[in-house]
């Protein structure tokens, strides 16, 4: 199954919902693009929901640093929200984990930007 | 670039594994050029029926994905698209375990040149990582350079039987 991606906005932070892998020249440009095109419209809050992300390869998380660091040298900022077990496991294993701002709970992930 | 890898790929490698479709090789050409995507088709030929590898208590899907992986890399990095060139994937089960074999017709690489991904320095890098989660993965990882090309072993351990045996088998 490809990626999906859709968009919505809550209280101004865009949420991303994720569905699908996230693997090399698949979902990882769909998601670069997302990302791009977000920031240049000024959506510089976003949360990225990989609760329906079934499967990351090792480009789908460099594609999430890049989400990540193009974000924030853009002065914005990316969140993680609902981690299945398999991305979980993956962060831990390559040391990501404690880089992204990972959320379990939407509301709470809304809630914490500045 | 798009690239995609044909439901009808993934079904065939999981019957490799699963049902025991070894012996000799299985060739993945390069099929066809899609709207500057490319798309590549199944195996060339499927040779004769074996007995299942018996690796049901291992985690197929991981292999499967690491074996998908690998095979884009291949195609991607190793022969760099070129549509003559083709991967080529073997199965094969040892009594230890399930060995898998992907070779590309590229010009190799340069494993000096990969830089550890755990490092401090590295950790924002957006690449790097493909060969130390598919170390994480598999249980043993064998990467052969040459100029003709890159072979890659995957091994999986898997406990218990081996080929021909009835506990293996079902």
């Amino acid at each position: 199954m490809s990626m999906k991606l859709s968009t919505r906005q809550v209280d101004g932070v865009t949420i991303v919902d994720c569905s699908g892998r996230i693997t090399l020249g698949e979902g990882s440009i769909t998601l670069r693009d997302t990302v791009r095109d977000l920031l240049s419209k000024g959506n510089k809050k976003i949360i990225l929901n990989l609760a329906e992300v079934n499967y990351i390869d090792s480009s789908g998380i460099g594609e999430l640093v890049s989400a990540f660091t193009t974000t924030k040298n853009q002065g914005g900022e990316l969140k993680l929200l609902h981690l299945t077990k398999k991305v979980h496991d993956l962060l831990q294993i390559t040391k990501l984990y404690t880089v992204f701002d990972v959320k379990e709970d939407e509301t709470a992930a809304v809630k914490a930007f500045k | 670039m798009h690239f995609r890898i044909g439901l009808n790929l993934h079904v065939r490698i999981r019957a490799s594994i699963e049902q025991g479709l070894d012996e000799a090789e299985h060739a993945i050409r390069v099929w066809s050029w899609n709207g500057g995507g490319l798309l590549i088709a199944g195996f060339h030929r499927q040779v004769e029926r074996r007995p299942a590898f018996g690796v049901r208590e291992i985690d197929i899907r991981s292999v499967i994905h690491q074996i998908e992986r690998q095979i884009v890399v291949a195609v991607l990095h190793g022969n760099q698209y070129a549509p003559d060139k083709k991967v080529i994937l073997a199965f094969e089960r040892t009594p230890d375990g399930l060995v898998i074999t992907i070779r590309d017709q590229g010009k190799g690489i340069d494993l000096s040149g990969i830089p550890n991904p755990l490092a401090p320095e590295n950790l924002l890098k957006t690449s790097g990582r493909g060969i130390f989660l598919m170390r994480s993965f598999m249980d043993e990882v064998e990467i052969r350079p040459s100029k003709t090309g890159t072979e890659v072993k995957l091994i999986k351990h898997v406990h218990g039987s081996s080929v021909g045996n009835k506990e293996g088998s079902q």
